[in-house]
């Protein structure tokens, strides 16, 4: 398993001898490949054609060459046109290609089928690559990337998801920002982690929530610092809060079969029992995650109901989780 | 933890197969991925970790010098490393400082030589200044001597 390779092309008469790293880009829509139509923004596919081939930061004009993609769950291999960055910082290129997927989606609509396309994806073109970068719409970024860190078992190579607030296509976006950085960063460094990088920032994603719908800073890891930042001289990486494999395993998958076994449930003052009950009796419900007001604190409800009603359901086997609204502190009901 | 790694981590734990509520909750509060911050109070007690064996040994062969077991002392010293004569545990202690009330003797006694006796004088030395029931003297590779005799001041 090759980290870097020199340029393979003898007629490329840019043949440079410094060193490339091959990244797969992962194209599942969002607004970063959003494009404007008469009913709005909506996403359209040749992300790599129309957006990254003309621009020189992510097209050195060198010729591009083919690179093989496993396209299926037959591994059935496909030979994609690659593009090659400028020299970075670090005197490195980095050589990717853009997998689109067949239906791009708004993130909205994912859900554990599609994080579980989204981990195969990688999983048959893990050999294949150095790094992944996998663009996804900023909605339920912070949702997959945390199902994807789970799902991955002694993953060796980076993971690091991305999107943007506006379009590609249009004038002012932080979307090239976040591809090179994330690119930067999959080809660079060997951070065995799922990761999110928005705004010059790359925080683990199982840490990460969405704090701003318009804000370029969207994305934030209250409870954890970032485990790199772009600055304007290089790529500071946190190397101490890596989380590095303890032991040399292959990378293993273990997918979310269906979300519909769990539920989440913010409270507020005044919620009523009712409310509450119609949660707990869900059909085929085995886990409840309570958003309770701080550290395991909820309301008592008239006469108690609300306590007698989560005792009742937790005598009848189900788990409840009780998350604190600020976000600090995770407590187990028994 | 943040709202969705609770939720995607309480779903994929679920998914697991034979996963129970019991073993889904032990999940929960454990940190699998660095999503969670794990949290137990101070714990005032010894490390479970059993001692390395030369501080097993040390311990054993000290514990019988002190007791003026020689039986012991021997049966235990015949197949260690020598270097444990030159040990010292955390406090200082070493095998020569535990039985201190004997090389006080051999301290007053070597004075009288001008210089540090070589190791055939010791022996010599020591069997006549031995008053009662004189031990055996353990003697090393090292040419190092071990006193053993009744302190002979009573």
């Amino acid at each position: 398993m090759e980290m870097t390779r020199l340029s393979q092309n003898d007629n490329d008469q840019y043949q440079s001898v410094l060193p490339e790293d091959l990244v797969l880009i992962v194209m599942t829509g969002g607004t970063i490949s959003m494009q404007k139509s008469p009913t709005g923004y909506v996403p359209a596919t040749g992300f790599q054609e129309e957006c990254l081939t003309e621009l020189p930061l992510f097209n050195d004009g060198s010729p591009p060459t083919m690179i093989d993609v496993v396209i299926n769950k037959n591994g059935d291999i496909q030979a994609y046109s690659s593009l090659r960055t400028s020299p970075s910082a670090y005197q490195r290129k980095i050589r990717y290609t853009v997998f689109e997927f067949d239906d791009l989606l708004d993130s909205c609509s994912v859900g554990s089928k599609e994080w579980t396309t989204i981990a195969e994806t990688v999983f048959r073109n893990y050999h294949l690559f150095d790094g992944f970068v996998i663009l996804h719409g900023t909605d339920t970024l912070a949702y997959t990337s945390s199902a994807l860190s789970f799902m991955f078992q002694n993953l060796g190579k980076p993971v690091i998801l991305t999107g943007a607030q506006t379009p590609m296509r249009k004038l002012q976006s932080d979307a090239i920002q976040n591809l090179l950085g994330s690119l930067v960063i999959a080809g660079h460094f060997k951070i065995p982690e799922v990761c999110l990088y928005f705004n010059n920032r790359l925080l683990r994603g199982n840490r990460t929530t969405k704090i701003s719908a318009s804000d370029y800073a969207a994305f934030d890891s209250p409870n954890y610092p970032s485990l790199a930042i772009t600055s304007s001289s290089r790529t500071n990486v946190l190397w101490d809060l890596i989380q590095l494999p303890a032991k040399n395993n292959m990378i293993s998958l273990q997918k979310v079969i269906d979300t519909r076994q769990v539920a989440c449930l913010r409270l507020f003052p005044g919620i009523r029992p009712e409310m509450i009950s119609a949660v707990l009796n869900l059909d085929g419900l085995l886990g409840l995650v309570l958003e309770t007001f701080g550290p395991g604190s909820a309301p008592l409800g008239p006469d108690g109901d609300f306590i007698n009603l989560l005792t009742h359901a937790t005598k009848k086997g189900l788990l409840i989780i009780s998350i604190s609204q600020c976000m600090f502190l995770l407590a187990l009901l028994q | 933890m943040t709202t969705e790694a609770a939720l995607t981590k309480m779903a994929w734990l679920f998914a697991e197969p034979n996963a129970t509520s019991k073993s889904v909750a032990a999940g929960m509060i454990k940190s699998m991925r660095g999503e969670l911050t794990e949290s137990s109070p101070p714990i005032f007690e010894h490390p479970k970790a059993t001692p390395p064996n030369n501080a097993t040994i040390f311990s054993d062969l000290c514990y019988a010098i002190s007791g003026g077991n020689v039986e012991q002392f021997e049966a235990i010293f015949d197949g260690v490393d020598q270097f444990l004569l030159e040990y010292s545990d955390y406090m200082g202690n070493t095998l020569l400082v535990s039985f201190r009330q004997f090389l006080f003797v051999v301290v007053i006694n070597l004075c009288s030589f001008s210089m540090w006796p070589p190791s055939q004088h010791i022996s010599s030395f020591s069997r006549k200044s031995c008053q009662q029931e004189a031990l055996p003297i353990c003697t090393t590779k090292q040419a190092t001597h071990l006193f053993f005799w009744q302190p002979n001041w009573s």
